[in-house]
């Protein structure tokens, strides 16, 4: 018995394939959770397809945040970030997968969860289709030394070679995707310094060994200059932050391009440094730390990685209070404002590496006949406006392996609807 | 010119209305000048404890946030938008903010273009 063909017809649309090519005119078929064709298409393959008309709209990959963390949950300090209970945490994560789709994010890499299996489970409940969220490649704990951790109550602990590869395989045990080291201090504790290293190259290549062997990937908290190196010595495969890295670690990085992926997080630094002041932390406090100093040698640096072609993606480290969740695509705009990005290399570092990032570089992150179908219906043209994909009513489809998560109606909303409130958990609990 | 209207005020509303980004978006929509600016609906500007939170912002320029907004106060969002758009730098001091904005200015953020240090 023949198994029936879903299709879709995106029609009239301008195709942003993430190839580099300019837009072009054209229609997208989808099949089942496919892109079948792209451009041209045959009439007959389009036979019994659902249209969308594109009326000129911007079809695209959906995005990817290469710096996630389901369980932040948008708290006002870091201690926030472990004292919700499990229970109302779980649901909390929940929310923030749903947050992601809804603002066009269809790739998220977990880069640690505050409590043991709360990426792990949102990442089964999805891929089972219980929850609506991004493909997610899940977290665990940080590892951190002792007196290394930031914030002790969602970190996990391990001392020496042998207490890291005990760590990495508790934590594969679980089922994580990718291990998590926290090598590094930041600043907003008051107590550990971004430009402190706490890891030993022992510790690190005990740990990047271990979950190697078993087939995991490994990202690091690393902001000092030497915890950088430390990471592309040891094969540390994806380095957030990367704030302070000097001529040395600079090329090492481009040596070792063809592998490793830096993640900033620039929003944290800018909002950290110039808009939390609501929340207690203003502008001269966090100047006073050294977040004004860690923010010009970060775009510094990351300009410089951008200039030589070293895998600059972004992710911010979203879920502070100043922060939120649902704010994740002004990474595009710092992306092109402030790292010398062309809203085009912007729109591919979040697409089609953010394929390369999730291991399927062959059918994520482009507008290409035979990839998955994760597509954003764009009313507008991110290519003139990045800041367009910051509004999600701008966002009029979007689809996750060929399905739609969301619909617009044919005429768009005048008003923003309700938006739901990410903050639920966090005041049942206060 | 951009015109950022967070779409989660009152942030801590257990009822999660929004209502302060519809009512401003639709003020801003009536406005005869309303149609000059590009309003997004963002999903929050950091703002929220004195909420009723909006941003002025474009390429090259500092984004300014004001809290403590209403949908009466659209006009004077619509006048610093222009006046914004119309200085190189987008810091306040080298643009004109309106009289009713001026103690509601609630962040600056600076841009730092290619020799910006």
């Amino acid at each position: 018995m023949p198994v029936p063909t879903n299709k879709i017809l995106f029609r009239g649309v301008s195709i942003l394939d993430s190839t580099g090519a300019d837009p072009y005119p054209g229609d997208v078929l989808v099949e089942n959770d496919r892109i079948a064709a792209v451009g041209d298409v045959d009439p007959g393959a389009t036979e019994g397809a659902r249209v969308i008309e594109g009326r000129g709209r911007t079809l695209m990959s959906g995005l990817c945040d290469a710096h996630t963390h389901f369980s932040w949950n948008n708290s006002a300090d870091l201690d926030g970030l472990g004292t919700l209970p499990v229970e109302e945490h779980l649901l909390f994560c929940i929310e923030s997968a749903r947050t992601y789709i809804d603002s066009g994010y269809t790739m998220c890499l977990g880069a640690a969860s505050a409590k043991d299996r709360l990426d792990v489970v949102c990442r089964d409940a999805i891929n089972a289709g219980r929850i609506p969220g991004p493909r997610y490649l899940a977290n665990g704990p940080e590892i951190a030394v002792t007196g290394g951790a930031l914030i002790k109550s969602i970190t996990k602990f391990a001392d020496g070679p042998e207490g890291m590869r005990r760590a990495v395989r508790e934590l594969i045990d679980i089922g994580v995707d990718q291990i998590k080291l926290s090598m590094t201090g930041e600043e907003i504790t008051g107590t550990q310094r971004a430009e402190d290293t706490y890891f030993s190259d022992e510790e690190t290549a005990a740990a990047v060994t271990e979950a190697h062997r078993r087939g995991k990937r490994v990202c690091a908290h690393a902001r000092s200059a030497e915890s950088v190196k430390m990471c592309v010595r040891n094969k540390v495969d994806i380095i957030y932050h990367a704030s302070f890295t000097d001529a040395e670690g600079m090329d090492m990085l481009e040596a070792n391009k063809d592998w490793v992926f830096v993640a900033p997080g620039i929003n944290w630094l800018v909002a950290t440094l110039y808009e939390a002041e609501s929340f207690g932390f203003p502008q001269e406090a966090a100047e006073a730390v050294g977040y004004k100093k860690e923010l010009d040698q970060a775009i510094k640096g990351l300009r410089e990685m951008h200039r030589r072609g070293i895998r600059v993606l972004p992710g911010g480290d979203y879920g502070f209070a100043w922060t939120p969740h649902g704010t994740y695509a002004r990474d595009l705009e710092h992306f092109v404002e402030l790292l010398g990005f062309t809203p085009m290399e912007a729109i591919i570092s979040a697409t089609a590496w953010g394929g390369e990032i999730m291991l399927r570089p062959d059918e994520l992150g482009k507008v290409q006949p035979g990839y998955l179908a994760d597509l954003l219906l764009v009313d507008g043209d991110p290519l003139a406006d990045i800041t367009v994909l910051q509004d999600r009513d701008r966002l009029d489809y979007i689809m996750k392996d060929g399905r739609f998560h969301k619909e617009a109606a044919d005429e768009p909303a005048p008003t923003p609807p309700n938006p739901g409130s990410a903050d639920r958990n966090v005041a049942a609990s206060a | 010119m951009t015109l950022l209207i967070c779409r989660t005020c009152p942030r801590y509303d257990s009822r999660a209305t929004g209502d302060f980004g519809r009512a401003l978006a639709e003020a801003i929509a009536d406005h005869p000048a309303g149609s000059l600016v590009a309003v997004r609906n963002v999903q929050c500007l950091g703002g929220c404890p004195d909420h009723g939170v909006a941003a002025v912002d474009g390429p090259g320029k500092a984004r300014v946030r004001f809290s403590g907004l209403d949908a009466g106060d659209a006009a004077a969002v619509l006048a610093a938008a222009a006046a914004h758009d119309s200085c190189a730098s987008g810091a306040p001091g080298d643009w004109e903010v309106p009289a009713e904005l001026a103690d509601r200015i609630s962040s600056v953020t600076p841009k730092r273009g290619p020799n910006g240090f």
